[in-house]
């Protein structure tokens, strides 16, 4: 069967066979910052934005997404032009191995986008579905208060020259 | 999950009709799909080829009309429990289950509709909508057919849904006085870990004062089916509402619960803690309700 998912604002046609899971479709059409880890919905890596929620694609059949708005991680920045999150991410030293920040990134997208000044337990509750090895989380944390502080400052400083 | 070979057929529908012909026609081929989640933790048999979508055929409301919540079967915790109903109707208890489910991210797939079908030991929403009292709409092309929750879940669960048939709506009664009172309560060692134990309770005080008029408690995660424990509610009724009764209650549900075996931890541990959470709940509700009466008395004054 074709689906024809918005996958990072571009309309994009795809085969598919109708048990097809999300994660593999994305990764197979070279969304590969979509990373494979429990495929239970346990770890959070394969996090993706689905018409603006951050939801597991191992979890979704990809025939669901037909017509629907996808966003991965390459669709918020490249190397040569980081989106803010992700050039905070690495500044404030909330990446090691790099596997579950696509991911956290994604989802911290979707919870900046609908409550610009989350307090730290709507941080902690939008980010529990991911785990990370590495961090300990208080980093990721961090980078995520920054982000919402910048974000606030940004659009108080957007609506003087207004 | 992984890929569901023998899946050959995805049908998206756009009505609930249209569901209930393709279920008509290839019954024994087809399965319904919501938000897919449990896919992981039962895949469809081998002899089901079709799957059929029904998140698109209109069942993903929430209405508040005068006398009682109505759910769309398709609509999704993360949007329930964002909604100001869920937060200022029942004392929160909607809200506080829903997010003790899962995680962020299931919730915005998983559907109200397939969280209680899919008949979880670890559900909390078969326990909350049997508390609330709940009403389940089902669908099917000879009819409608409405099943109070508490009767439904304390049957089998082969005999909750026919088949050929959709659970369209859920329909949760609104109270009519103010003197009902409900808590919720989930344990287990993480967050978004499946519970060990949960558990709610609600009780309705006699008008003014402290009295116990009627009780609900209902005990989840522990055996296949919510429990009620009538033999604790028949303790709490008609009684004032102390310490001394909340202790006494707490003892007599552990005992009451029928509690299955589980690798995480032992019976007589997951009795500890229904003592625990049952005590903390009820002393919870005591201090809704005194603070409640002292508002009242002040207001006459």
């Amino acid at each position: 069967m074709i689906i024809e998912p918005i996958i990072n604002g571009k309309k994009c046609r795809l085969e598919i066979e109708p048990g097809d899971v999300l994660l593999d479709v994305l990764r197979r059409a070279g969304y590969t910052g979509v990373k494979e880890g429990c495929r239970e919905g346990e770890c959070g890596c394969c996090v993706i934005l689905l018409e603006g929620r951050a939801v597991n694609s191992c979890l979704v059949l990809a025939a669901k997404t037909d017509g629907k708005n996808i966003t991965t991680i390459e669709g918020l920045g490249t190397v040569k032009q980081p989106h803010p999150l992700q050039k905070l991410f690495v500044s404030e030293g909330a990446v090691q191995c790099g596997y579950c920040t696509p991911g956290i990134i994604l989802s911290t997208k979707a919870l900046l986008d609908k409550n610009p000044s989350p307090s730290e337990d709507e941080i902690w509750l939008a980010l529990d579905s991911h785990l990370c090895r590495c961090t300990g989380y208080v980093k990721i944390i961090k980078a995520v208060k920054k982000a919402a502080q910048e974000k606030s400052k940004n659009s108080s400083n957007s609506r003087s020259t207004e | 999950m992984v890929r569901l070979k023998h899946i050959k057929h995805y049908i998206r529908v756009k009505s609930v009709n249209e569901a209930l012909e393709i279920l008509d026609g290839k019954k024994e081929n087809s399965s319904l799909i919501a938000g897919g989640t449990s896919l992981t933790f039962r895949k469809p048999p081998p002899r089901i080829d079709t799957l059929v979508d029904i998140t698109f055929c209109g069942l993903n409301y929430l209405k508040l009309q005068k006398d009682k919540l109505c759910l769309g079967a398709t609509i999704t915790l993360s949007e329930i429990a964002e909604s100001e109903e869920a937060g200022k109707l029942f004392d929160g208890i909607l809200r506080k289950a829903i997010y003790s489910t899962a995680s962020s991210s299931l919730r915005n797939l998983i559907t109200i509709g397939g969280n209680v079908v899919g008949v979880f030991s670890w559900s909390t929403q078969p326990l909350v909508l049997s508390l609330l009292e709940a009403r389940m709409i089902f669908q099917s092309s000879s009819g409608m057919r409405t099943e109070n929750a508490v009767e439904l879940f304390s049957q089998s669960p082969g005999e909750w849904i026919k088949p050929a048939e959709i659970l369209a709506e859920i329909q949760i009664p609104l109270p009519q006085v103010n003197n009902s009172f409900c808590a919720f309560k989930k344990f287990s060692r993480t967050a978004t870990e499946f519970a060990w134990i949960n558990a709610g309770v609600k009780l309705e005080f006699e008008p003014g004062t402290n009295a116990i008029k009627n009780t609900r408690l209902i005990v989840g995660a522990v055996s296949p089916l919510p429990q009620q424990l009538k033999k604790t509610a028949e303790l709490l009724n008609g009684n004032q509402l102390n310490d001394q009764l909340i202790e006494e209650a707490a003892f007599t549900a552990s005992e009451e619960a029928r509690i299955n075996k589980d690798l995480r931890c032992g019976k007589e541990y997951k009795r500890e803690i229904l003592v625990v959470i049952l005590r903390e709940m009820l002393t919870e509700i005591l201090n809704a309700r005194m603070q409640q009466l002292t508002r009242v008395s002040c207001k006459k004054e």
